[in-house]
């Protein structure tokens, strides 16, 4: 038998935790190998494990068993059982969890690294599911709605960006130079024609080597991000020091860009 | 709910690669889990059926871990349905250098999504293109009428993989799911049903049948449903030859005699 383990620290409360390691069908769909699952008589998911140029497939049928702080994904197929472990640890407010992937069957001296990969995955996916519980969701909508989307938009956050896109427009799209005053300058030949309050802009060199987004309230920056070969500045503007250093990030951003430009017009 | 939110290597020779993308059912939808897809050529990617906006979070995050989105030259759509374009607001944005590419009937269409397309819009004929991609090439197979008037189906020359748009889709009994296909007779029970009263014409499905068979596609990839590999391409490719749909099924029906 072949023992893999991993573990994983998850910002979320335990009992979202647990939500989903009792929601055993979901839990079992989303991990990473599953190629099929089928919960008619019983839960049964097909597992196929690349390793090489060599693919292990199995159907496995899968109970699950708990107690107060551990889960037992108990799988058995027709050529080998496989059996996670998950452990919950809850040390003041920090969650972690500790899992671990055994395997027996063909294949078995092969697949160490599949194994590891695939117990690691498993962790990632717990983490993921159980931080985006709808309980997380409501708060964060519920400070969405207050502050308006726009305030919202942070670009550490793609999501944000993304909820924020869906009820806009692009009004503008074409190449500008990014001369001295850098995107301040762009800020304001912008501002010279268009009315709206609100301008989500974004740039873009041709070759992809750089690009901004920023998110403008009038003549304030509510958040900037600039991408190059260097890496990211992402700034969401919250206080007068994020505010001095979003004005010296665009202040920075030179040369020639295409460019769009969105409006909020509402929606769902 | 089904959702499977990890991508899967479908086809890899080094260069050359291709991804499933995971899947998921919104809860409207119960049943219709919709695929997208990731050819990748060395440095160039295109996205196949990028997806509507509830699937963006899971699609990004699955693309981003394969290759940076501003390696993306292609946003591939088969066809208009909001399923497959809703997300292309959001594309253009998270893929700033990439093109859109869907039939010529819908060029038009696409800036009530709100967006300023001219410029980024590669326009299809009606008899198909081939799309250069790094050094393959894939070619835009004419699969009008089904369902859409101006649809495609996208064909992966290196990988031999044939996207096939809804061509192939399967609605799955709640609580079930499988990325390829097994068993085919037990499979046609998920796809009878929508081929019959989406699909417009017999005679258009059986014209693409006849071109699909002269391209002797290793797999077909559905937008919807599972994957079908091996011997399940030409078990399928029977099953649509011999299948009566849409109008020529339903005219009675839907006009009286």
């Amino acid at each position: 038998m072949k023992r893999k383990s991993s573990s994983i620290s998850i910002n979320a409360p335990k009992e979202a935790v647990e939500s989903v390691l009792n929601d055993a069908p979901s839990f079992i769909t989303n991990w990473p190998y599953v190629v099929r699952v089928s919960m008619k008589e019983g839960l049964k998911a097909e597992i196929m494990m690349p390793r090489f140029l060599f693919r292990f497939r199995d159907v496995y049928r899968f109970d699950h068993h708990a107690d107060y702080n551990s889960h037992i994904y108990d799988g058995r197929g027709a050529k080998g059982h496989v059996a996670l472990v998950v452990t919950l640890k809850e040390w003041q407010k920090e969650i972690s969890a500790v899992l671990e992937l055994s395997y027996k069957g063909k294949g078995e001296f092969w697949l160490g690294k599949t194994l590891q990969n695939f117990v690691e995955s498993i962790g990632s996916v717990l983490k993921e599911l159980a931080e985006n519980r709808p309980v997380q969701e409501q708060i964060q909508t519920y400070s969405r709605v207050r502050g308006g989307t726009a305030v919202n938009v942070d670009f550490a956050d793609p999501m944000s960006v993304a909820n924020f896109l869906s009820k806009s427009r692009m009004i503008h799209s074409g190449l500008h130079i990014l001369g001295e005053e850098g995107l301040l300058g762009l800020a304001s030949e912008l501002r010279a024609t268009m009315p709206d309050r609100i301008l989500y802009v974004s740039g873009i060199t041709s070759d992809g080597t750089s690009s901004f987004k920023v998110l403008l309230d009038g003549s304030r920056v509510l958040a900037i991000e600039h991408r190059t070969q260097e890496g990211v500045k992402a700034v969401k503007v919250e206080n007068d020091e994020d505010a001095k250093v979003a004005f010296d990030v665009a202040a920075g951003i030179r040369g020639a860009y295409m460019v769009n430009v969105w409006v909020p017009v509402g929606g769902v | 709910m089904i959702r499977n939110m990890n991508s899967y290597p479908l086809y890899d020779d080094g260069r050359h690669k291709v991804f499933w993308l995971g899947i998921e059912e919104s809860e409207d939808e119960r049943g219709i889990l919709t695929n997208q897809y990731l050819v990748l050529d060395g440095n160039e990617a295109a996205l196949i059926e990028p997806g509507g906006f509830f699937v963006f979070s899971r699609v990004l995050r699955n693309v981003s871990s394969i290759v940076p989105t501003t390696q993306i030259k292609y946003l591939m759509y088969s066809h208009q349905d909001p399923d497959v374009v809703a997300g292309l607001n959001l594309w253009f944005e998270y893929a700033p250098l990439a093109k859109l590419i869907i039939s010529d009937l819908w060029v038009r269409f696409i800036p009530h999504l709100a967006v300023l397309s001219a410029g980024r819009t590669m326009g299809i004929p009606d008899k198909g293109a081939d799309i250069k991609l790094g050094d393959s090439v894939i070619r835009a197979i004419p699969s009008h009428y089904l369902h859409s008037p101006g649809n495609f189906s996208f064909y992966d020359e290196r990988s031999g993989i044939l996207f096939s748009s809804d061509i192939g889709a399967a609605a799955f009994s709640n609580g079930e799911w499988y990325l390829f296909v097994e068993d085919f007779k037990d499979h046609v029970k998920h796809m009878e049903g929508f081929h019959r009263r989406y699909m417009s014409s017999t005679r258009a499905l059986r014209a693409w049948v006849r071109y699909v068979r002269k391209l002797g596609p290793k797999v077909i990839a559905p937008q919807h449903g599972a994957i079908f590999g091996d011997k399940h391409v030409g078990e399928f490719l029977d099953w649509l030859e011999n299948l009566e749909v849409g109008i020529d099924v339903f005219e009675r029906e839907f006009y009286g005699e």
